[in-house]
Formats: C-alpha cells, structure tokens, sequence
C-alpha cells in the first residue's frame, strides 16, 4: 500500500500525450483555437506595436514590421537583470529521533535570475529561472502583460504563479518565513504556477477602497514542487493533455483594502483554485484513475498599522483554505496484488494560517506565524507549525533571517524542530510592484 | 474529520464577519465618494502639492502621496494613494529618481494610462535639472541609497520654488487647457510671493556664510550651496546605510575639530545617534521639516523655507535675533492649506 499527498506530480507535459485520445484531439484543439482566438483577436485590436526585424524579407518569408531600434549586437534595450541568492544555514532536530534527520546543514537554496522589458507602451514581459539546490535551472515565469485595454485592467499571459490568497504569489525567498505556511504548501503545494492567461481589474470603491478581481485560465494547475518528491512511489497527479474547455483549471480573486484610519489598513480576499479534471496516475503499479477533480477555496484578512515618521508597523492576518474533492489517492496492492488499483479520497481538508509581524524600525522585523491543516490522505490527522523569526535588513539589497520552526504531525514519530539562519541578497533590478 | 468539522465551524466564523464587514466599509466607501468635478491632481511630496494648489486655485483638488515628516526614501502607501492615483488626471513628482522606491509600483499597479511617462498627465518637475552630488558611478558598493542623476532633495533649494511654479503651471495647461487664464493668473500672484520670500531668505543666507554644519542625510545640500553653508560630515556612513560605531566615533572628532554647532536632521532620522552625538559634543541636534506639513509651522512650502532659515540662524548664528512673527493673514508667508 502507497499513500502519497495530493496533488503531488511528474512536470504535467510528461502525461500530456498519455492522456489525448486520437478521436478527441481534434476537437479539444478545436475549442483550444476558439480560447487563443479570443486572446488573439483582443492583441490585434491593440494599438499597432513594433519589432525589431529586418527592413526587407525576399518574398515567402517571414516579415515583421520594423523602425530600426536595434541591430544583432546593439544593447540599448536590454532588459532589467536581477539575480536573487537565498542561502539557509539550519540545525534540525528531525522526526526520526538519534536515527533520523538531526544535524547541521547549510545551502544555497535558490538561485533566481530575472530580466523584465517593455515591449512597447502597451506590454511588458519577464522572466524568472531557478535554480535550487545548485540543481540546473528551470523557467518559474514567464509571461506578458498586456495593458493596452484602458483603465485599470490588465492581461497576463505565459506561465506565472496564480492569484490565490496573499502569498502564493511571491517566490518562496520573499515570504516572511523561511517555508510557505503549511497549510498552503500542504493544499496549494510549495509553489503554484501555471501556463495559461489572467485578466486582472480593479476599480475604486469611494476614495479609501480600491477593490480587485481577477480571473485565470490554466492548461494546468497541478501543482510544481520544491524539493525532491519525483522518487516517491505511489500514485500521483497528472493533467490530461489536451482538454476541452471545461477542463480547464481556473483561478479567481476578489480582494479589497480600505484604510481604517489614517494608519490603519485591512484586506479582505476570497479566492477560488479550480482543478475540474485531472487524474492519478501509478507508474509503478501501472495503474490510473481518471475523472477526478478537486477545488481549493480560500479567505484571508489582514490588519496593518505604520506608523509614518518612525517606519514602525505592525500586521496581524489570517488565511483559512478548503480543499475539496478527489484530494488524496493510494494504490492498493494487497486486495489484489495481480489488479492493483487505485483507491481515490473524495474527502475535505481544510486548514489556516495565522500571523503577526512586527517592524521594529525601517530595518528589523519580528513575528510568529501560526499554521494548521488537515492532512489530506487522512483528514483525521492534522499537523501543526510554529515559526518565530527576525529579519535584519542590512539594506534593500541585503537580508538575514534568524528563525525557529516546529512542525508537528500527528503520527508522525517525533516532531521536526528546525534553526535556522536565512541570508537572501538581491543584485541588479528587483520589484514586485503591488501585492494584494 | 472531527478537527476539519471544527475548522469549517471556524471558517464560518470568519468568513461571514469578514464578508460582513467588507459589504459595509465598500457601502461606506461609496457613501464617501468625492465628486470629480475639479481637476484631479496628484503630487508625490506636499511641496508639490502645495505649489499646484496656489496654481490650481479652484480648478483642481489636489492630493499628496506622502506625509511631511516621512521619509521620502521609504513612504508608505495606503488603499488610498492607488484611488487617488486611478483617479488622477495629472500626476507631479520631483524626479532626479527621488521617488523611486514608491512611485513606479505605484502607477503600475494603478494602470491608470493618462499618467504613464511621456503622456502630459506625467509631469516630472525637475526633469532636466542640473543636479548636485552626481555620482560618479552608480554602483552600491559607495552607497545604499544611490541617486544616479544626483542629490534628489532639491525642493529644500530656495531656488526651486519658481521652477515648481512654473513646471507646475506647464503640466496644469498641458491636461486643462481651458484653465490656462486662471492659470497664469494664479501663478503670476505666487511669483511676486516667491520673489519675496526668496530676498528674505537671502538676507538671512547672507549672514549664514561659512557657518559649520553636521547633516543626518544629504538633504540639505542644496540650500548649503545655495548661502555657502559648510556641510562638515554627514551622520549617515553613506547614502542609505546607518552610521556604524567608527564613524561616529569619527564625527565626534570632526565636531569638536571644526566647531559645528548644529546636526541636522528631519523628523525620520532624529534617531539614537544623533543623541549619541550630541550627548558627547557640543553640538545640538536642530530637527528641521524637509517636507511640508513636517513641523506646525511649515504649512506651505514658503512658511517651510521660512522656518527652516531662521532656526538654521537661530542654530548657527550666536548673535541672531528672530523676527517677530508675523501677522494673520500675512500672505508673504505662505497661505496654509
């Protein structure tokens, strides 16, 4: 018997031939052209932008409309480069007790390479490789922005992490803590990026409530991990190829903030992660189930003072998340060990995080960060994690983190205790604009 | 499944309060709407502001980003300032990359695309200007906080109050032409205001010359240069990064060696060490506003200049004598908001 999490899989490409039946292909990418002619038709209608190309093209070959900018070796418009390197140095006192995970460990966790360009007034694109572990690099982001549409709204289309709550939009070496919270790296996964397009709009609500919605269309959402899980036996999820419309994994946000008095802000979100086909898959078992689904629903609220002159401040939020349906699976192999199949949980996991940080001055923080959840292969169970950290900001560019972590599941054999020191530095060009 | 029944009692705690409360401050907000019947403007700093509202006059309402005694370096944002800023029809900032830690996220996320740069609604006030302290390189490792195109704070110039005026007056035509008369008119009255403020400070320069003084950040250099102020040393090791042990101990040399008389800081960086200093020296720690609405006084960007060159004098000069205060209504002084 195999019990793996939920949602934990292959890079979803590997299964996208597996899935695509020869009869359907034909139709899916019929309703496929009808999805990217919408995007299509909204670029065309967009005020004419420019490339750079070649002022003349012999007959038959590809030509662009050209002004000249640049040449092959010119460097004018170079994009905006940035590199990030996160670096932990922890002690761990492991679940496995004097046999199990305890010691010291130091590595260069993440490596991040950025480079961000207009493309003409109207786009601009980025892109974001990682390198973790000192492991070859992979493309996270990869996107355009569109915002030739008027006021207040915008297109984004590529791979980028979703909109979903507060945090699962920020790379892992910006979050408060030295992990995502447990309860959105348990039911979102470590990081949650997908290939798809987004249209993002805000609108005021009187002069103090801006108020945002967004909403996502995905070939995929299941979820990208950190970290090493591919040898892990046991059934894991994959999307099916090609997919009809309603197949497609979506995202939503509504979120607004308002200020409460002249220091005071509160946020309120909901957010919706829909997955309305995927399946499980047992390579080793040779085994699959397929026609599942499964949604994640989630709601948080923040409350931030600052006080002004001082650049002291104080933030206190919650983020309570439900995963529902097909949520777990595991491979039974002792029923019948010459039929194995895969037995899938139709269940609720649900769990929360919660916080508060305080800044000191402009260059200390302090906070402890609270999260729950039940576990999804046994929502009988839940685990637990505490966080309690400080980070010094040397600079804009320099950051160290002294933190202490706590995990706890039940079951498990010990709990995990971890210190750690975290020193992220950022070179070149970094900005996250707005996050909300 | 018993704690997941639990926590979805929980999240139903949560949620409905929390949908409850944000159905009511969005009504509220509508409730509180204001009308746009003016000329929307929106300025960084409250210098800025209060230029365009001399200019403006009635024809514009006119909102600020940041408060008088914060830290231009590191403003902080509220729900606000994206409104104002979707809202905006004209959009004024210094420039010189003063505002670069707050503004461009800010008009990114505000997608509002009559005050994105280029467009007239985009008004950069000292774009052009020929700024003091260019560094020679941009690289961090001279400082923390680098300004490429030079010392940004030139708003505490006694200089900078008729190109305000005027770059200001440029940007209101440019996106309300039908105001121009009213314009012009306004900004005709504040000129003579400005000439006059400036003769006065140029009195009290004028006697300032050659005087000795420790700033926290390079804010005053400007209005230094301007009289012949000696700028010792700053408090801060470099741009951006705080003074370390060394380099106090240092200015403590340098403070008793040269005589200063006075550590000038805004409100932001009257911090533990410039108590340091002043406790071992005997200079006095001379808290200044840098922006308007930083001190009860500076009600306008004259009254500011106004109250910065006499407690600069007061500070500086042994024998000065402050002038009366003047009468209500004294014009000359600045009109508070």
């Amino acid at each position: 018997m195999h019990l793996r999490l939920a949602l934990r899989s292959p890079s979803p490409s590997a299964s996208a031939s597996a899935s695509a039946s020869a009869s359907g292909a034909p139709r899916r990418a019929g309703y496929l052209a009808v999805s990217l002619f919408g995007v299509g038709a909204v670029f065309a209608s967009a005020p004419a932008a420019h490339a750079q190309g070649p002022a003349f093209q012999s007959p038959g070959m590809p030509s662009r409309p050209t002004l000249g900018q640049t040449t092959r070796f010119s460097n004018e418009s170079n994009p905006a480069l940035g590199f990030v390197i996160d670096s932990v140095a922890d002690w761990r006192d492991g679940p496995g007790g004097d046999d199990g995970d305890d010691g010291f460990d130091f590595s260069v966790r993440l490596l991040e390479f950025n480079a961000a360009a207009y493309l003409d007034p109207n786009a601009w694109a980025y892109v974001v490789f990682v390198s973790e572990d000192l492991e070859a690099p992979e493309v996270e982001e990869a996107a355009i922005e569109f915002l030739g549409f008027g006021d207040r709204t915008s297109l984004k289309v590529g791979r980028f992490f979703v909109d979903f709550g507060k945090q699962m939009q920020q790379h892992i070496e910006e979050l408060r803590t030295v992990e995502r919270p447990l309860v959105l790296r348990t039911l979102l996964g470590d990081e949650l990026g997908g290939a798809g397009a987004q249209v993002d709009w805000w609108t005021p609500l009187g002069d103090k409530t801006p108020l945002r919605a967004s909403l996502g269309v995905f070939g995929s959402l299941i979820s990208d991990e950190h970290g090493d899980e591919e040898g892990e036996a046991g059934p894991a999820a994959e999307s099916p190829g090609l997919k009809d419309i309603d197949e497609l994994s979506i995202t939503a946000r509504i979120t607004a903030m308002t200020e409460l008095t002249d220091n005071q802000t509160a946020q309120f979100g909901v957010s919706a992660r829909i997955i309305p086909e995927f399946e499980f898959h047992d390579e080793e078992a040779d085994v699959e189930a397929q026609g599942l689904s499964n949604n994640v629903l989630g709601a948080d609220i923040t409350w931030g003072w600052v006080d002004a002159a001082t650049s002291r401040e104080a933030t206190v939020g919650i983020e309570w998340l439900m995963l529902t349906g097909d949520i777990a699976a595991e491979t039974d192999d002792v029923t019948d060990p010459l039929n194995p199949v895969i037995a899938v949980s139709d269940d609720d996991a649900s769990g929360f995080y919660a916080f508060a940080d305080v800044g000191l001055n402009r260059r200390n923080n302090v906070g402890v960060q609270y999260s729950q959840v039940d576990l999804p292969e046994n929502t009988a169970l839940e685990a637990r994690e505490w966080d309690l950290y400080w980070t010094h900001h040397f600079t804009e560019f320099r950051r160290l983190r002294l933190g202490v972590s706590h995990l706890d599941v039940d079951e498990a054999p010990g709990d995990d205790l971890r210190v750690y020191l975290q020193f992220t530095a950022y070179m070149g060009s970094h900005s996250h604009g707005w996050n909300w | 499944m018993q704690t997941s029944t639990t926590l979805r009692a929980f999240a139903v705690q949560i949620c409905a309060p929390l949908i409850a409360l944000a159905a009511t401050l969005c009504a509220s907000g509508f409730a509180h709407a204001a009308p746009l019947e003016r000329l929307q403007v929106i300025a960084t700093i409250p210098d800025l502001a209060d230029v365009a509202r001399r200019i403006g006059g009635d024809r514009v309402d006119v909102r600020t980003l940041a408060k008088g005694n914060e830290n231009i370096h590191r403003v902080a944002l509220r729900p606000s300032s994206l409104v104002a800023v979707g809202r905006a029809e004209l959009f004024l900032q210094v420039g010189l990359s003063l505002e670069h830690a707050f503004v461009p996220g800010l008009l990114e996320a505000a997608r509002n695309n009559r005050l994105q740069p280029g467009k007239p609604g985009f008004v950069t006030v000292f774009e052009g200007f020929e700024a003091i302290e260019v560094p020679e390189d941009s690289s961090r490792r001279d400082a923390a906080d680098v300004h490429p195109m030079g010392n940004p704070h030139v708003t505490l110039s006694p200089d900078a109050g008729e190109r305000m005026a005027s770059r200001i007056l440029e940007g209101l035509i440019g996106v309300d032409p039908k105001g121009a008369d009213v314009y012009r008119a306004n900004h005709g009255k504040y000129v003579v205001e400005l000439k006059a403020a400036r003769a006065r400070w140029a009195k009290i320069g004028k006697r300032l010359e050659g005087a000795k003084l420790v700033t926290y950040h390079r804010e005053f250099s400007y209005l230094a240069r301007a009289w012949g102020i000696a700028i010792v040393a700053q408090v801060e090791s470099r741009p951006g990064v705080p003074p370390t042990p060394g380099h106090l101990a240092d200015l403590v040399k340098r403070i008793e060696q040269e005589g200063v008389r006075a550590i000038a800081t805004a409100h932001w960086s009257n911090d533990r060490s410039v108590r340091f200093l002043v406790e071992r020296t005997d200079a006095v720690a001379l808290e200044l506003p840098t922006m308007v609405g930083a001190s009860a006084r500076a009600t306008s960007w004259i009254a500011m200049m106004d109250e910065i060159h006499e407690r600069l004098a007061a500070a500086l000069l042994p024998d000065w004598e402050p002038t009366p205060e003047p009468a209500d209504g004294d014009v000359v002084r600045g009109t508070p908001r």
